[in-house]
């Protein structure tokens, strides 16, 4: 199953690293990442065992940069007419949406571990919690993976990558920002939806607390955005 | 052997195709006919597992295209309009990446991708990129793709359009020699293409099949003998009704 898969994700993640793009857009998010961290996160004045002042900014930052990294995952296949190839191949919707998914977030993940020096530097003059570091490290990787996916299934849904950044952009901030389980509580009645906010189980990883539903409540996100996906490309009408 | 049974699709109101029902065996080159909107890419993307029918089936040696999607793909071989593909690649990436897609080992690659370059005279080309090619070497690129895992049906939609007549020539050859082995089904609007390669015309019509039958049986239905004629007299039911 999860051979045609590799090879999607195989010729995806090469095509991210052709030409400059990739440079351009890991050069904006470690800039990003280091003015927030040291100028609002006061970065140097701070307590900076956990790199708390670091990991605080990330929703917001891969918000704004995930997005941008998933906008042309569909598009360009559409817009291209390589769509039509790429669906008449003996492979499921799924095993291609997963390729591309993996392809974007293993990209996103490289960019994160560009800001590992950080932790490094900030180790040769203090003392790092580093199971903390590590913990807001997974903190963030699932963020890239819960918001590659939602990216990624707006992609699947239209034909303009600046539409679908800017879509994708609101509903991931829309994610950070808006707590969905008051609104579902009064609308549908669903009661049992984890309480905590969006931010609240990221910022669980970043006091290096690992517990089960904050994985679960990316996972779900995750898992959400994929089949989305798949659904999109399976009922797209050409 | 290729079946299709009373397909029909629909996009919201419109009635892209209504009932379409026919069978192919190998051997068998078959032009699709009809004007544009007529609903020739609509089945073609129906057989070649893009688009889902609204009603009806499409079974390919026996597996059926609904319920075993990947297993019937593995026996098609789809060359979109203008073949489209990945422009920063090289023309032997993009075959690998097809080969690979389905599931054709690297021992065979190599033998297939040999004859293939060799039949459709693609050598020169192989390790070039996509994007610097020409329109006649980019569709040939295609046909290699499509054709690489040896499929038992080959798809293509208005083949021939934009190829000068020394490409159109080892286009037609390479067909023929496929059709040995298995079924060709192209859409085209390009008469003479199917004068020198059909032995069977599908004549769509507002998405309905308003003909099945061999080129030459369609011209002498006329009295100019002409399958120009034929094409006219039978198409274009709406603008008939409308004048």
């Amino acid at each position: 199953m999860f051979s045609p898969t590799r090879i999607i994700f195989q010729k995806e993640l090469r095509e991210y690293f052709d030409g400059m793009v990739s440079v351009f857009i890991f050069a904006i998010y470690i800039s990003i990442s280091l003015i927030a961290a040291f100028y609002f996160g006061r970065f140097l004045q701070t307590d900076s065992r956990a790199l708390e002042a670091f990991f605080r900014f990330q929703p917001e930052i891969l918000a704004m940069i995930v997005p941008a990294i998933c906008m042309r995952v569909w598009t360009d296949e559409y817009r291209t007419g390589t769509a039509e190839f790429i669906l008449s191949q003996p492979v499921s919707y799924l095993n291609i949406v997963l390729g591309k998914f993996f392809a974007a977030t293993v990209f996103g993940i490289i960019m994160l571990l560009l800001t590992l020096p950080l932790a490094v530097f900030t180790g040769f003059y203090a003392d790092v919690a580093w199971l903390n570091v590590l913990s807001g490290y997974i903190g963030c990787i699932l963020l890239i993976c819960a918001f590659s996916a939602v990216s990624c299934a707006v992609s699947a849904l239209s034909e303009r990558p600046l539409i679908t950044y800017l879509v994708s952009f609101f509903i991931v901030w829309g994610l950070v920002y808006l707590n969905p389980a008051p609104l579902t509580a009064a609308v549908f009645g669903i009661r049992h939806l984890p309480a905590e906010s969006f931010m609240a189980h990221y910022l669980n990883f970043v006091s290096g607390q690992i517990n089960l539903a904050s994985v679960l409540y990316f996972s779900v996100l995750t898992i959400a955005g994929l089949w989305i996906n798949t659904c999109a490309v399976g009922s797209r009408k050409y | 052997m290729l079946n299709v049974k009373e397909l029909s699709r629909n996009f919201g109101a419109l009635k892209a195709l209504s009932e379409i029902s026919f069978t192919a065996g190998q051997g068998e080159i078959i032009s699709i006919l009809g004007p544009n909107g007529a609903g020739k890419t609509t089945l073609l993307r129906l057989l070649s597992g893009i688009l889902a029918p609204d009603k009806g089936k499409i079974v390919i040696d026996g597996i059926n295209l609904a319920e075993n999607r990947v297993g019937a793909l593995r026996l098609i071989g789809y060359i979109p309009e203008n073949s489209p593909m990945y422009d920063e690649m090289s023309a032997c990436e993009f075959i690998r990446y097809a080969a690979e897609l389905r599931g054709v080992s690297t021992s065979l690659f190599r033998s297939r991708l040999d004859a293939l370059t060799f039949g459709l005279e693609l050598s020169d080309v192989l390790s070039r990129k996509i994007a610097g090619l020409s329109k006649g070497y980019r569709h040939r690129i295609g046909i290699a793709a499509a054709l690489i895992h040896s499929p038992k049906v080959l798809i293509m939609d208005e083949p021939s359009e934009g190829l000068d007549p020394t490409q159109k020539h080892i286009f037609r050859r390479f067909i023929k020699d496929f059709s040995a082995k298995g079924i060709v089904l192209m859409s085209t609007h390009i008469l003479e293409d199917v004068e020198a390669l059909a032995g069977r015309i599908l004549l769509i019509d507002e998405g309905r099949l308003v003909c099945d039958t061999t080129p030459s049986r369609l011209r002498y239905q006329m009295p100019d003998r002409d399958l120009f004629s034929a094409f006219r007299s039978l198409t274009g039911s709406k603008k008939k009704r409308e004048m």
